[in-house]
């Protein structure tokens, strides 16, 4: 479905030029979860960010369906893609109901005529009532708020998700919430999901593959059950494991793999 | 336990709004001594206000109430301005979660050490800038020197963060109060600030109290823990025995993280119980 080749993502010029992403290459499936880890300025965000047209793609390739994309994205693009952001009190307009927020896709793709059955059914895939059709974002709860921005992702009925951390920024247990929501969309719909995310456990659950990335590159592939058992093959990888089980004062050895 | 380190009773927090008034904190009792203690708790249960209230840092138009709010026998709810003044920074220190909006942005971070160090203690230029140096090499800066004429925006989160726990350090306070000290963190580096400020708490013979909502992290960080929901503490227990915890809200909490060991699908969500919040 998801095809990257060799990509390569570079800010700026000469001494100021910054290698964000170097030479990362994997394939997704269609139907599948792919998951990309690492820490903050491993590029991870970035590879999302090239593939939808938001970062440039310096050198290698990007093909979506076996067709490689154009710069800019074509419509037909956005409508086979569609991201979902970090932050959703950040990336839904605060001036806009949720109705509008859900009909602009719509309206961009000149497909209005049937709106508001699909926005009343966009709502209730994502567990939302109709009551929330005219609610403005600031009268949202944050779970609420990242139920819209699936919502509006979905109803231009894509076929690959880039999902930028969709949970780091809500409590525990509507993380769960939304993690159950996508893993129930996902079979229900056919999607293909890209998941960007810092925490080992979260792509573990969503992902049956992974990709973990350090400094822009690649560090290591593996999948959620090598991960389980512990099978992890790459010290940094390894010591990603630990930290992500909490803090614990015997285990000083470690730390040492993570300097610099 | 000896007499405690900081005493509190039926604390409250108001906000007296235009649209009625918000109790944030509704009654939390706790007796702290030299250990470490955490406050779990989701968005909105008030953890953090508790923070702010023992350090008299609640922001206005919030009103805080207690039948006792005792630090090291001092009422800090009828101290005067100055004493609050000498305590907090001297006595009681606290650490934000953010380093990038908790440090001044036009000071360089030395600058800023010996400013925290001068406030409350009577020492000559040279003495707070040994101290200063002193204190960034004890949170573990490469460089030291170097760090001390950086500008905030010059390092990055988690050295920021280190700044911040060398600047709460030096006046050698009683009690820290870090309240997600590293939620702004990437995993690693958090478990690198935490085993700082772990050292320097147990070596200085510290109160801590770590507000957090990751209630994995602060089990195995700290020595207890109160688990709050909406405005009251619902469950207090030993760390260790987490597992073991009681309430249905803190089981929740504890089931619905995804872990690395076993599947579970789909997660189990929490129904909250209208009953917890009474």
């Amino acid at each position: 479905m998801l095809d990257i080749q060799n990509l390569q993502v570079v800010y700026g010029t000469g001494r100021l030029r910054v290698d964000a992403v170097k030479d990362v290459s994997f394939h997704v499936e269609q139907g599948a979860a792919y998951g990309l880890v690492g820490e903050s300025g491993s590029g991870k965000s970035t590879v999302l960010r090239a593939i939808c047209g938001l970062a440039p793609v310096s050198g290698g390739r990007v093909l979506v369906d076996g067709r490689e994309v154009t710069t800019p994205r074509t419509k037909a693009f956005y409508r086979t893609v569609q991201m979902v952001f970090q932050d959703p009190y950040a990336s839904l307009h605060p001036r806009h109901t949720v109705d509008r927020t859900l009909s602009e896709p719509l309206a961009i793709h000149g497909e209005r005529n049937d709106a508001e059955t699909r926005i009343l059914q966009a709502l209730r895939e994502v567990g939302l009532g109709p009551s929330f059709r005219f609610r403005y974002p600031h009268q949202l709860s944050g779970g609420q708020r990242q139920r819209i921005a699936i919502a509006r992702a979905l109803i231009l009925r894509p076929k690959v998700l880039l999902l930028d951390e969709p949970t780091s920024a809500l409590d525990a247990s509507v993380q769960a919430e939304i993690l159950n929501l996508l893993d129930d969309l996902r079979r229900k719909l056919g999607l293909t999901y890209i998941l960007v995310s810092h925490d080992l456990a979260v792509v573990a659950h969503l992902c049956e593959r992974l990709l973990v990335m350090r400094h822009g590159e690649a560090v290591e592939e593996t999948t959620a059950e090598a991960l389980r058992s512990g099978a992890a093959s790459n010290e940094y990888t390894q010591s990603l494991i630990q930290a992500s089980q909490g803090y614990s004062r015997a285990s000083k050895q470690p730390q040492a793999a993570l300097a610099g | 336990m000896t007499k405690p380190l900081l005493d509190v009773e039926d604390l409250r927090v108001r906000f007296h709004l235009r649209t009625g008034t918000v109790e944030a904190v509704r009654g939390v009792s706790f007796q702290l001594g030299r250990e470490r203690l955490g406050i779990v708790g989701e968005s909105g249960s008030g953890k953090s206000q508790t923070g702010r209230a023992i350090l008299g840092l609640t922001p206005p138009p919030g009103e805080v109430t207690a039948k006792r709010l005792a630090f090291d026998g001092i009422d800090l709810l009828t101290a005067s301005r100055r004493t609050l003044r000498t305590l907090r920074g001297g006595r009681i220190s606290m650490v934000m979660q953010d380093p990038k909006y908790s440090l001044n942005p036009v000071m360089t971070i030395g600058e800023q050490i010996i400013e925290a160090y001068q406030a409350h203690a009577k020492a000559g230029r040279g003495e707070a800038r040994d101290k200063a140096l002193a204190m960034l090499e004890a949170v573990k800066m490469r460089d030291p020197a170097r760090v001390f004429s950086l500008y905030p925006h010059e390092v990055s989160g988690g050295m920021g963060q280190r700044a911040m726990i060398a600047m709460m350090l030096v006046t050698d306070p009683d009690l820290l109060i870090a309240d997600e000290p590293t939620s702004a963190l990437d995993v690693t580096v958090s478990m690198e600030v935490l085993r700082i400020l772990d050292e320097l708490v147990t070596e200085r013979g510290m109160g801590l109290i770590f507000i957090s909502h990751d209630l994995k992290l602060v089990s195995s960080f700290c020595d207890r823990v109160l688990v709050m929901y909406a405005g009251r503490v619902v469950e207090e227990l030993e760390a260790k025995n987490l597992r073991e915890a009681q309430h249905p809200y803190t089981q929740g909490l504890m089931r619905c993280l995804p872990t690395l060991v076993d599947d579970v699908r789909p997660l189990p969500t929490l129904n909250r119980d209208p009953a917890w919040a009474l």
